[in-house]
């Protein structure tokens, strides 16, 4: 099938800035709309609008699986901190005394692997939708 | 306010053109209008979350399963189980016979042939989620080449009649669940 130049084009232009956009969103999960889903799924119809000019981007499916295995430990991990801190599961690991400026990490770090954990998996998913067939 | 009433207007206009459309195509951008007027409503309601949600997922994502999904329809998948010299579905060699009536019947329905070798073992990843639709499956027994195709298949039939002029041919019909998905 042939692709128009237009459309080539646009997708080239618009890679950055949506991607860009995505990092944007995870980042200010905390204060603005948005979070580590949202700007997951931006992250990834970023790479995924390239699949409509050129079919075959993502080669190694296995290192995405194993980087979406990872970026979920990860959370747990940080979601475990909080066990040792303060004898509670999945809650801030920072204590409640302290200023906002530290306790916000909390929700940076996970809305950060949250976004990396979605984004790897929406672009498996529609990876392994495209190779069926063929 | 009027927006809001202006917006819903257009919600249930496109909500129904999407019901009423015959062209898949045009179905799917349709679909992923009503996403964007759906993710504005949803911004006015004061829910901007969600709205972030919903214009990724709904414009770019599900349409774009949508478009893979009918792209993919027009396929006509063939499983080869003969020996490797065997030159039945080459392309090139004069001896291609099956290639030869695969390829008009193909050409008849407008459908892409896909030829794939029968693989035992399917370690790839690929794989786990793999319920696959065969179409046609290519074997040979007794000097005499076998085309396994499934019983509920309409065009099944048209294809048997075709092959009626090649006397090694034979065109069988097997239920639903036998064939090797």
């Amino acid at each position: 099938m042939k692709t128009s130049e237009i459309l080539k084009s646009m997708c080239k232009v618009l890679f950055p800035f949506v991607s860009m956009f995505g990092l944007y969103v995870i980042i200010n999960g905390h204060i603005s709309p948005g979070g580590g889903f949202q700007g997951g799924a931006i992250l990834a119809t970023a790479i995924l609008i390239t699949y409509i000019i050129e079919l075959d981007i993502v080669e190694n499916l296995t290192l995405l699986i194993r980087i979406e295995k990872y970026a979920f430990l990860t959370i747990i991990l940080i979601g475990g901190i909080s066990l040792f801190t303060r004898g509670e599961f999945f809650t801030n690991f920072i204590p409640i005394g302290s200023s906002i400026v530290y306790k916000r990490i909390f929700l940076i770090a996970l809305n950060f692997f949250i976004g990396i954990k979605v984004a790897t998996g929406l672009i498996t998913i529609i990876s392994t939708f495209i190779e069926e067939g063929e | 306010m009027n927006t809001i009433i202006f917006l819903q207007t257009l919600l249930i206009i496109v909500a129904l053109t999407v019901t009423f459309l015959k062209d898949n195509f045009r179905m799917v951008i349709f679909f992923s209008v009503f996403s964007l007027i759906c993710s504005s409503l949803y911004f006015f309601y004061m829910a901007p979350d969600l709205a972030l949600a919903e214009v990724t997922i709904g414009s770019a994502i599900v349409p774009l399963i949508f478009i893979i999904a009918i792209s993919k329809q027009r396929g006509f998948v063939i499983i080869n189980d003969l020996e490797k010299d065997d030159d039945f579905l080459s392309k090139e060699s004069e001896k291609g016979i099956g290639y030869k009536l695969l390829s008009e019947f193909a050409e008849l329905y407008k459908l892409n042939l896909v030829i794939e070798d029968y693989e035992d073992e399917d370690d790839t990843i690929f794989g786990v989620f793999r319920v696959r639709n065969v179409d046609l499956f290519v074997s040979k027994k007794h000097g005499k080449y076998l085309l396994e195709g499934k019983s509920t298949n309409i065009i099944m039939n048209k294809l048997a009649q075709m092959a009626k002029d090649y006397p090694e041919i034979d065109v069988v019909f097997v239920a639903e669940e036998e064939t090797d998905d």
